[in-house]
């Protein structure tokens, strides 16, 4: 019987001891709002993908790049793509919304305005250079609400063509190399932006 | 197939003199967590039945309810603590007639439950635990016994989702309850 008693002494007492105060307030900090890193966002129509940043503010001040743990979502489909952390122009322009979110509980949107192709500069093509290498420079003419922006590089969405008098190599950005392949009076520049050709371009 | 066999020896084991039992214990925890500087303390109660023999082996299944004081987990301003805590529990004892007139025993069991909080992702977070306990039966008569005991219990609580990261905590509960029983 002794040692029952001191085997509940010992328990009870090491049960006192371990007893502590209670947590009044959560030390384990909780999530408070989520948000796109950039407010003003446009992008070119031709341009490569813009990459974006999201971030998570906690209850402790903090925060963290969420970037990869939400969904991203664009409203029109037609005006704007998106992926993770991107995104990118599709065929019209104007603004769209791009809309964060996780779980239906937390979500930001922000406004993305794309800049519609309106023109292309193309530097002139001496058609009489039969079996020459021309470096012809170009450069896009874009809508930016009221205004329009020139001499904006070329980088995505867009493809060069030339009529069947001539060839097509090393496209980039800014430039590309067109060979008069056989002696003609006129050279076909096409270049398809998603799909159609609307600045078709022809030297003499 | 294991399974089987470890029931049918648990079974065997437990039937000399055997009895079903039903119970019903309260007490005082208090919970330290392992990962951060958290505490919590509270009373419970708890509902068992168990099949066995009081002076030797018996299996029991219990369920938990338990009132937080504390706020470890809810952040929302409108609690000012987590919610109710329940749970379920496995739990095997050894008993020890030592021909005095208490019955120490020896319990070991698993368990898993739900703890209600408030956090901007979560609402509940189910929980695991693993405890080891010691006590005694004070026979009152052939049908009714009283159970002092003590316990401690390892927890492991779903992971915390704070969009970036998902993070575990565990911790450390001792218990001391009193706990009354009926035997037929």
């Amino acid at each position: 019987m002794k040692l029952l008693q001191t085997l509940f002494i010992s328990l009870f007492t090491l049960f006192f001891i371990s007893c502590g105060e209670t947590t009044t307030t959560s030390p384990i900090a909780d999530v408070t709002s989520i948000a796109i890193d950039d407010t003003n966002i446009s992008i070119y129509s031709t341009q490569l993908a813009k990459e974006l940043t999201a971030t998570a503010t906690y209850s402790d001040g903090t925060t963290a790049n969420a970037t990869a743990d939400l969904a991203w979502s664009s409203s029109d489909t037609s005006t704007l793509l998106t992926a993770v952390g991107q995104v990118l122009a599709a065929k019209n322009g104007g603004e769209a919304n791009l809309t964060i979110d996780y779980a239906n509980t937390f979500d930001n949107t922000v406004a993305v305005y794309i800049k519609e192709l309106l023109d292309i500069n193309v530097s002139d093509i001496n058609v009489s250079a039969t079996g020459e290498a021309q470096i012809v420079y170009f450069s896009g003419i874009f809508k930016n609400y009221d205004t329009n922006e020139t001499g904006v590089p070329l980088e995505n969405n867009i493809v060069w063509y030339s009529d069947a008098n001539s060839t097509i190599s090393d496209v980039n950005a800014t430039q590309l190399t067109l060979t008069v392949d056989y002696n003609t009076t006129s050279i076909l520049l096409r270049p398809v932006l998603f799909g159609t050709d609307d600045f078709n371009k022809t030297f003499y | 197939m294991k399974n089987i066999i470890l029931f049918l020896l648990l079974v065997s084991s437990v039937y000399s003199d055997s009895k079903v039992y039903v119970g019903l214990s309260g007490g005082a925890y208090t919970e330290v967590f392992d990962d951060v500087d958290a505490s919590s303390s509270a009373s419970m109660a708890s509902l068992k039945v168990g099949y066995g023999d009081r002076k030797a082996y018996a299996v029991e299944f219990s369920v938990d309810y338990a009132q937080n004081n504390s706020k470890v987990f809810s952040t929302s301003n409108e609690v000012d603590k987590d919610g109710n805590k329940y749970g379920f529990n496995v739990s095997l004892l050894k008993a020890f007639d030592f021909d005095i007139y208490a019955l120490p025993f020896v319990r070991v069991g698993f368990g898993s439950g739900f703890l209600d909080i408030d956090r901007a992702l979560q609402k509940s977070l189910s929980y695991g635990t693993f405890q080891f306990g010691l006590g005694t039966f004070l026979p009152l008569n052939e049908h009714f016994d009283v159970e002092l005991g003590y316990e401690v219990r390892h927890t492991s609580y779903e992971a915390i989702n704070t969009i970036v990261t998902n993070t575990n905590y565990t911790s450390k509960t001792n218990t001391a309850y009193f706990g009354l029983n009926y035997r037929y």
